[in-house]
Parts: C-alpha cells; sequence; structure tokens
C-alpha cells in the first residue's frame, strides 16, 4: 500500500471530504454535466444524450426566463428595500423601550416561526378577491366591488410582497437591533452635545455603525428572497398569465411539470449568478462600511 | 464665555439618590474641579449641566439662562469623554469640524477655527487619519480640539486622563492648564485622581454620597479639611488618621495615641475639648518626621522602631504602628533605614488636625 497516500492528515480529512463529495461535490458535477444534455425527467436514457451548448442557447433566446429573470431582481429590489425600511423601524423603536423589550422581540419573531407555506396560504385566504378578509373589510367601508389581489395584472406580484415583507422582516429587526444595542453610547452623546438632533444623531453617528449589519442581513435576505418559490407557489402559481413567475417557479416547472431537467438545469446555472452577483455586492458594502468604522 | 449656576440640584434614580440638593455657582473663566470617589454623583452633576442627564428638580443655569429644558445641543457647552467619544467613521479633520458642519458655519469659518485647534493641540500630521490610527493621547487631543473649535460657553471634561497611562496622564494634565489659561473659559472637571485636582483647579469641590464635602481652593482643602473625609481623600499619601482617648493629668490635656503614648494638646484647642473624652487626630505624613532634636516647644516628640521603609529619592516613607494601625511618615533627608531601627519622631503640634469622634468634623 502507498504509505505517503494514506498519511495520517489525509486519513483524518478524508470523512469531510468523502461527506463534501457526496452532498455537494458529486450532485454539482452531475446537474451541471445534465444542463450540457436532453435530460427529461420521464426518460432516464436521455441522460446520455449530449446536446453540447444548446440548452443554454435556447435560453438566450428564451423571452419568458428574461421576464423572470428580471421580475426576480425586481422583486428582491423592492422586498429588500422595504423590508430593510421596516425592520430599521422596528429596530429603532424597539431599542427606544425600557420596559418589555424581551417579550417584544419574541412577539416580533412569530412571523418567523411558521411555515413558509402556510404563510402563504393564509395569505391566499387574506387576499381572495371573493371569500378573503381584507375584500370583507374593505367592503364595511364600502368599497363594493372587490379588488382582484392575487388575480389582477398589477396587483398579484404586490400581493405576494407583502405577504413575503410580512414574513420575514423581523429578520431584519433582530439584527439591526444587535447592531443598535451594540453601538457604544458616548459617541451619541458627544454628537448630541455637538449640536445634533435627534435626525441628525441617526444620520451621522447611528447609521454609520449600523452599516456593517444592513449589509450582514442584505446578504443573508438577497440568497433567501432569490430563491423564493414557496410563497409564490401558493398564493399565485406564478399567474396571472405567468405575471409572478420568478426564476425558481420557473425552473421547477420546467423541471418537473415539463420533465425538462436538462434544460431547468441550464437555467438554474445562470441563475445562481444572480445570487453571487447580489452577495458579492453587499459583501463589498459590507466590507467598506466595516473599513469606514476602522475595524478590520 | 459665561458662568454656569447650579440651584438646588437633585438627581434622583428611583429611590437612590445620585445628587443631593446642589447649590453651586461657577464664575466665568473659573476652572472648577469636582472630586470623589465613584458613585459620589459627580459625573452626574457634568452630565446634568450638558443635558444628558434628566434633572429630577432644582434649576441650572448657564450665562443667566435656565437650561433645564433645553437639548443639550441647545447649551452650548463641550464636553470631553473619558473614552474618548470621537467619531471612528470621521478623519480627525472631519471630527474637528462636526460640529460647526451641524450648526451650518461658513465653509471657510470652518476651515479657519480647525485649522486654529490644530496648531494649538500640534494635531497637524494627524488630520486625514481615522480615530483607530491615533495613540491614546492623540485621540484625547482631538477629543479636545473638537471642544476647542464650538467656542462654547463652558468646557466639560469627565474624567477625560483616566485611560491615559501615567507619564501621559501628567503630560496631558499640564496641557490642559495651559489651554485654559490660553482659552479663558469656565471649565468643570470630573476626575476621581486628587492629584489632577489638586493641580488643576482654582476651586476643588469635595463631593460624597451625592453631597458637597467640601469647597475651596486646593491649598485650602488641603490645611483645612472640613472632615475627616476630606482629609484622607485629598493629598498623597493619605492623611494618618488615629482615634485618641483624651486624658487630663496636672491640669493638661493629653491625647493617648497608644499605650503610654501621651500627645499634649495645643493650648489653643485646649477650650475646645473639656467636654470630650474621645477626638480623632489626623496628622499628616510630612508633619510627622524624623528629628535629631527633642527641645522645641511646638513639637512633641516621640520614639518608635520602624516596620517598613519605602525610599522614593528625594524622601523616604517610614511606616510605624500606633494602635496597631499604620502611621506614615516622611523623612526628607533620607539615609539607609534598617528594618526595627528606633528613630525619635517630632510632631508639629500646630498642624494637627482634631475631629469630632462622632460626627467626623473638625473641631474649631
Amino acid at each position: 500500500m502507498n504509505r505517503k497516500f494514506l498519511s495520517s492528515p489525509i486519513i483524518l480529512i478524508l470523512p469531510s471530504i468523502l461527506a463534501i463529495g457526496f452532498v455537494i461535490i458529486i450532485p454539482l458535477i452531475f446537474s451541471f454535466y445534465t444542463s450540457f444534455t436532453s435530460y427529461k425527467l420521464t426518460r432516464p436514457d436521455s441522460l446520455y444524450n449530449f446536446v453540447g451548448l444548446r440548452n443554454y442557447e435556447r435560453l438566450i433566446d428564451n423571452v419568458k426566463f428574461w421576464k423572470a429573470f428580471g421580475r426576480t431582481i425586481l422583486f428582491l429590489a423592492i422586498v429588500l428595500n422595504l423590508e430593510l425600511l421596516f425592520g430599521l423601524g422596528i429596530a429603532l423603536l424597539i431599542n427606544k423601550i425600557t420596559w418589555g423589550q424581551r417579550t417584544l422581540r419574541t412577539i416580533m419573531m412569530f412571523p418567523m416561526m411558521f411555515s413558509p407555506i402556510l404563510v402563504g396560504f393564509q395569505w391566499k385566504y387574506i387576499f381572495n378577491d371573493n371569500i378573503g378578509l381584507l375584500n370583507n373589510f374593505l367592503y364595511l367601508f364600502g368599497y363594493e366591488s372587490a379588488i382582484p389581489w392575487l388575480i389582477g395584472k398589477k396587483l398579484a406580484m404586490g400581493s405576494i410582497m407583502a405577504a413575503e415583507i410580512w414574513a420575514n422582516t423581523a429578520i431584519f429587526s433582530i439584527l439591526l437591533l444587535a447592531g443598535l444595542l451594540g453601538i457604544p453610547r458616548d459617541p451619541i452623546e458627544a454628537a448630541r452635545v455637538d449640536g445634533c438632533n435627534s435626525w441628525q444623531v441617526f444620520k451621522n453617528i447611528t447609521l454609520p455603525f449600523l452599516m456593517p449589519f444592513i449589509f450582514i442581513a442584505l446578504t443573508i435576505r438577497s440568497l433567501d428572497v432569490g430563491r423564493a418559490y414557496d410563497i409564490v407557489h401558493i398564493m399565485t402559481g406564478g399567474g396571472p398569465a405567468m405575471r409572478t413567475e420568478l426564476i425558481w417557479t420557473m425552473i421547477a416547472r420546467v423541471g418537473y411539470k415539463d420533465a425538462n431537467m436538462g434544460f431547468a438545469n441550464a437555467m438554474s446555472y445562470v441563475s445562481i449568478i444572480l445570487s453571487i452577483a447580489f452577495t458579492y455586492y453587499f459583501f463589498t458594502k459590507l466590507v467598506a462600511a466595516r473599513r469606514e468604522l476602522g475595524q478590520q | 464665555m459665561a458662568n454656569v449656576d447650579l440651584k438646588n440640584l437633585t438627581k434622583k434614580y428611583g429611590d437612590v439618590i445620585a445628587v443631593q440638593n446642589m447649590d453651586l455657582n461657577i464664575p466665568h473663566n473659573e476652572f472648577l474641579v469636582l472630586v470623589g470617589p465613584s458613585g459620589c454623583g459627580k459625573s452626574t452633576t457634568l452630565r446634568m449641566i450638558a443635558g444628558l442627564e434628566e434633572i429630577t428638580s432644582g434649576e441650572i443655569y448657564i450665562g443667566d439662562q435656565l437650561v433645564n429644558e433645553k437639548d443639550p445641543k441647545d447649551r452650548n457647552v463641550s464636553m470631553v469623554f473619558q473614552n474618548y467619544a470621537l467619531y471612528p467613521h470621521m478623519t480627525v479633520k472631519e471630527n474637528l469640524g462636526f460640529s460647526l458642519k451641524i450648526a451650518k458655519v461658513d465653509k471657510k469659518e470652518i476651515e479657519q477655527r480647525v485649522k486654529e485647534a490644530v496648531q494649538i493641540l500640534g494635531l497637524d500630521e494627524l488630520q486625514k487619519r481615522k480615530p483607530s490610527q491615533l495613540s491614546g493621547g492623540q485621540r484625547q487631543r482631538v477629543a479636545m480640539g473638537r471642544a476647542i473649535v464650538r467656542r462654547p460657553d463652558a468646557f466639560l471634561f469627565d474624567e477625560p486622563l483616566s485611560n491615559l497611562d501615567a507619564k501621559l496622564r501628567t503630560q496631558m494634565r499640564t496641557e490642559i492648564k495651559k489651554l485654559h489659561q490660553k482659552l479663558q473659559t469656565t471649565i468643570i472637571y470630573v476626575t476621581h485622581d486628587q492629584v489632577e485636582a489638586m493641580t488643576l483647579a482654582d476651586r476643588i469641590i469635595i463631593m460624597k454620597d451625592g453631597y458637597i464635602e467640601q469647597i475651596g481652593s486646593p491649598i485650602e482643602v488641603f490645611n483645612n479639611p472640613i472632615n475627616v473625609f476630606v482629609a484622607t481623600f485629598i493629598g498623597s499619601p493619605p492623611m494618618n488618621i488615629l482615634e485618641a482617648e483624651i486624658i487630663k493629668r496636672d491640669g493638661k490635656i493629653y491625647f493617648e495615641l497608644d499605650q503610654d503614648v501621651l500627645m499634649p494638646c495645643p493650648e489653643s484647642k485646649a477650650s475646645l475639648l473639656s467636654q470630650k473624652n474621645k477626638v480623632i487626630i489626623g496628622i499628616r505624613s510630612e508633619d510627622i518626621s524624623p528629628s535629631n532634636s527633642n527641645t522645641s516647644d511646638e513639637f512633641w516628640y516621640f520614639e518608635k522602631n520602624i516596620d517598613l521603609a519605602e525610599p522614593l529619592g528625594t524622601e523616604t516613607q517610614l511606616f510605624i504602628k500606633l494602635k496597631n494601625k499604620e502611621i506614615i511618615s516622611r523623612m526628607y533627608n533620607p539615609r539607609e533605614i534598617e528594618i526595627g531601627e528606633q528613630i525619635n519622631f517630632a510632631v508639629n503640634l500646630n498642624k494637627i488636625h482634631i475631629f469630632d469622634n462622632e460626627t467626623k468634623k473638625i473641631i474649631k
């Protein structure tokens, strides 16, 4: 036996190499390979039907895909910004409270404790144009005509965003609250003596201190929101007329419904670029914000 | 440029009293030092003047204006914090100019004033650095510069030197004193270090448990402490304190400092003690010193064995025991001392302090 190959350092890291290999690397290589085949789930032998770059060429011309791609970016941009805004607001308010802060923090996290599928169902029934809570509530105030929250051309996307924001704003609040609690008191007091009003203190002192936390939250959430599937699938199924189709609902449709796995995998690899781009962008921002504060 | 007046100022945290009925007039251009052990209310007082702490009752005037309800930003005072409190994301220059920028001062004017402060404090080469790239002393200087550029009515210093090492602290102390002479502004300075208080102050306020114990010039509080607390707090090493029984013999009054060690009462004080059986005697270490003669009437002499000697160069501190209490004496012409050596000590009777053993106040 080759002594060199089975030296003790190699033996020691072998379990983790094997685990990573089976769990990540092999599936990754396999799926990457299938994106170059015409693999259909219903015809296993098509796995060996190598088609080169054809899936990717089809993708470039596929208007529906690029629309979903653009819609995902829009969805990310709006949801992240609003969650950041609401999360920051909640964190600032809770930070002001001296009594009952812990209880409030727990209550605030309730939405995160529910399964996203169930959140989707619940919002589906709130937004239902016929029997939904919202329309019935509006009816009390004299809105006679039912508003088509989930099937209206422009409304459906907004409804999904509302549900998504409701479910996950707490993540921003918690991370930003942690940031707020970590801000030293002295610079804030110095700024107040230096002549700042509350808004100026926030803008000039609190916010720069909070920036690293904001970018950490944005990084985590951009990955999370970027792979949104469950809530969309439950609430609209991508409709009406594919107006709420995001990348991953489209990939799931192509991969499992049309059984066109090779093509779906090609889409996945293109869309991963999006996640990497967002992560990279926020991470460089994070590093810059920390350097600004003199932290390394 | 203004005076600062406190009237009946009180601060309570729930049932805990931090500052109790404080009355104080600080005239323009005074360097006032608040000193006391931690928890005595000195920082709270300063923070109330700055507006960072709400007042429970009483009034604060800055330049004859009642500022009770005013925000810190409207009080026109500058504060230097113990931890410097610099803005970490701004350069030195931006830190210095920040308050002026907020006040929307003309850019040229900002430039001019920052330049002045930079020159006064020798920060020229550091202007583009961030606080994390500065040493402790440099940060402290920037913090002071930030206070200077505003040209405030009063400077508030909250233990500004306690994070610096001993050498730097001495150096910065001198700089603060010079700064005061240059700027001619009211300064209120909080410290727990009595040496800082003595060296800097025009007037010292010694506080304890929210009350003012004594107000006076450094020399005054050192020479005439009003009670045992002040006597032991001001001066280093602290004043020697001894409980003594009063013994009357042949129509004269003596203090029994130890078994068979009787110190005569100075005649000027004798009449005050006719009703007392016990008193507390305070003697500063420089008023007990080794002596070769034993003839003068102003002195009282006794012999004692040395427990410990600490040579400091200019002087040696000798430790002896009276009634099991450690007493420190100063020897000004040091020679080699052997432990256990018997030495003749002279106590300057005109300089002893006699305190009431119950109220702990001076008897005079």
